[in-house]
């Protein structure tokens, strides 16, 4: 099976700086990728790169098989997309604004949109201008999942909206995504709810992606080591050593990626005591790759 | 049962319903014939990725726990009572192996370990 | 999906529609009666006169459904810069010739209404006998006008979008230097000039300002 999203060296600018450069995506058929990143890194610009919405300057983008932008529109029949901000119409309701998305998605299932904006408690005679945020927001995925699309892309689903709305939003994706088995390309800055569903992570800063792995590699893969009396640096450490500092006393803060459990004998050698191996959550090791993909030594070991 | 699934937990979380499954298991509270929420309803109750969930069933399953029929949903199976004890058994060597690995990591002996346990176990009566 | 594109781009429209085919077809009676009523005597050449007038109104209103049409559903698209549009799986040149298409035949509605506007007019008005009247003729050049307006204003948007208000600014600075060119050269009114020698011609403006008469020889 071919991935769902292919991109290479895109590149797109806006104003004199490039906004995004070099990138290269790739988001496996069936998986549910996170897209992680800082505010003001490209994951908005990167999304409307990848639906032919804004024009790249250079390189190649498939999705569902189809290049962008030539044959984009017979792939966006087959992808629900949940934009950052409101994008319909506020002066039609929720029945009209569902009969005109309709009209253009040959797909369309309409008895599952009608039980979805019954699930969702939306009236069908209230106009988009006074629904509540929360209520956009459900309107929003509503129309992304009616269609029986194969590929979902979400940008901020659930930014701004109350518990309550934020879990009927996810109950009602993941639902779908048992279901169909779609692709789902979910950006969010909301690095615990892509911690429970993802199993790709995709990370982008400054308009490059740093890193992109299976969400256990990148877990597992870095680690914190409480490291007492720790050894000077030979240049031979079987791991890549993001960042060392001092806490208490003698006792050393270790940040290291590619970490194995067999490498506390490393640590076994002179005076030092490997004290603990800390695993790292999501949002943990987020802030630790981005820290080091900003300095120098990290740039180096980025490269190894 | 799957109250306060931990993403955050170095556990991943397909091992953490599994074994949450196990124990009610061996506690009796699934018993044969019981059926375990479909990968669906489940996913989307825990708001978890259905591969997850899926993952945890398929574990269950080569320990001849549960039973996956196609189309049908997911079943317990016999588990005879001495299993059920040995379940009970290995269940109560994980809680005590992450006790020890806490106390290792605090620094504390093991003789203050065994004060403190008699001392909880005799009052608590149990 | 066209038909979507049209039910809502009429429904956004509703409210202006119901004031200018109300408009269309009341106001030419009224501006007849009134241009006849300050006439000195009923000649042919007064009514003509008169009639040419009251002709002004449709020229008018016919700028204001064109330029209406064609704005609003724009501006609405504008609003959320595009991006539902832009995420429509239709290409999109057929998106633009749908909305087009709209907007085209909405502007039947207040063609209709002219005509009959025109001819409750004119029925009302004491015609002398060496006149005819010509609803139907004054409908269909309604339309046509409209229809270039429309088409002018349309294209204007989506080929400048955001530009639009520099090109409307840069024709007028075009003008400017027409006729400070003109001056320069010893002609008074250069723009003007230039203006007559486009309209007279034969073509797509000369419908703009010939003259607009429900009543004619």
């Amino acid at each position: 099976m071919s991935d769902a999203i292919i991109a290479r060296n895109v590149a797109y600018r806006a104003g004199k700086e490039f906004a995004i450069r070099d990138l290269a995506m790739t988001v496996p058929t069936g998986s549910v990728y996170g897209f992680l990143g800082p505010n003001g890194s490209g994951k908005t610009t990167t999304l409307r790169l990848l639906l032919g919405m804004l024009p790249a300057d250079d390189g190649a983008i498939t999705v569902l098989g189809h290049d962008v932008p030539l044959g984009v529109h017979k792939a966006l029949a087959k992808i629900g997309y949940v934009p950052e901000r409101l994008h319909l119409y506020p002066t039609l309701t929720v029945e009209e604004i569902m009969r005109y998305h309709a009209s253009f998605y040959p797909d369309w299932d309409n008895a599952r949109a009608e039980n979805l904006r019954r699930g969702f408690a939306l009236r069908a005679e209230q106009p988009i201008e006074r629904l509540s945020k929360g209520e956009s927001g459900k309107l929003m995925m509503l129309l992304a999942l009616a269609h029986n699309p194969e590929l979902l892309v979400l940008d901020e689903p659930t930014d701004g909206l109350d518990p309550v709305v934020r879990r009927d939003v996810l109950s009602a994706l993941l639902e779908y995504v048992s279901m169909r088995g779609a692709t789902v390309l979910i950006s969010s800055h909301l690095i615990h709810e892509q911690e429970r569903i993802c199993d790709h992570v995709g990370v982008m800063d400054g308009g490059r992606l740093v890193a992109e792995m299976p969400m256990t590699t990148f877990r597992g893969g870095i680690k914190r080591l409480r490291v007492a009396k720790g050894p000077v640096d030979r240049g031979d450490f079987p791991f890549t050593l993001l960042s060392r500092g001092n806490t208490a006393g003698r006792e050393e803060e270790w940040v290291v990626r590619g970490w194995q459990p067999a490498m506390r004998e490393y640590f076994h050698t002179g005076d030092s005591e490997l004290r603990e191996v800390i695993d790292l959550d999501l949002e943990e090791s987020f802030i630790e790759l981005l820290r080091s993909a900003r300095t120098p030594a990290g740039i180096a070991a980025e490269e190894n | 049962m799957f109250e306060r699934i931990d993403p955050r937990s170095p556990t991943p979380i397909y091992a953490q319903i599994a074994e949450r499954v196990r124990v009610a298991v061996a506690a009796g509270e699934l018993t044969k014939g019981d059926g375990l929420p479909s990968v669906r309803a489940l996913a989307t109750r825990l708001r978890v990725n259905p591969a997850t969930v899926v993952q945890a069933y398929r574990e269950l399953e080569q320990e001849k726990l549960v039973e996956m029929r196609q189309g049908a949903g997911t079943y317990v199976l016999e588990m005879p009572a001495d299993s059920r004890a040995r379940e009970r058994q290995a269940a109560a060597k994980r809680l005590v192996r992450g006790l020890m690995e806490d106390a290792a990591r605090l620094g504390i002996q093991k003789e203050d370990i065994k004060k403190a346990l008699n001392g909880e176990l005799n009052e608590g009566g149990r | 999906m066209f038909r979507q594109v049209l039910y809502t781009q009429w429904k956004w429209a509703r409210t202006e529609m119901f004031a200018y085919t109300l408009g269309a077809f009341l106001i030419p009676t009224a501006i007849l009666k009134l241009a006849v009523s300050g006439l000195d005597d009923y000649s042919v050449g007064s009514m003509l006169t008169a009639v040419a007038a009251a002709g002004g109104f449709f020229v008018f209103l016919a700028f204001v459904c064109a330029i209406g049409f064609a704005v609003r559903p724009y501006l609405a698209d504008q609003a959320l810069r595009h991006v539902y549009s832009l995420s429509l799986p239709v290409p999109w040149a057929t998106f633009l010739r749908y909305r087009f298409m709209a907007g085209a035949i909405l502007l039947i509605a207040p063609t209709v209404a002219v005509y009959m506007g025109a001819a409750l007019a004119t029925m009302t008005a004491a015609v002398p006998s060496t006149l005819h009247t010509y609803p139907f003729g004054l409908a269909v050049r309604f339309y046509l006008s409209a229809l270039e307006i429309y088409a002018a204003t349309f294209l204007l948007q989506y080929v400048t979008g955001k530009y639009a208000v520099r090109v409307v600014l840069t024709i007028i600075g075009v003008l400017v230097v027409v006729e400070l060119g003109g001056r320069m050269l010893g002609m008074s009114d250069a723009w003007v000039w230039l203006w007559d020698h486009l309209t007279t011609l034969p073509g797509p403006l000369e419908t703009l300002t010939a003259r607009w008469m429900m009543i004619d020889v």
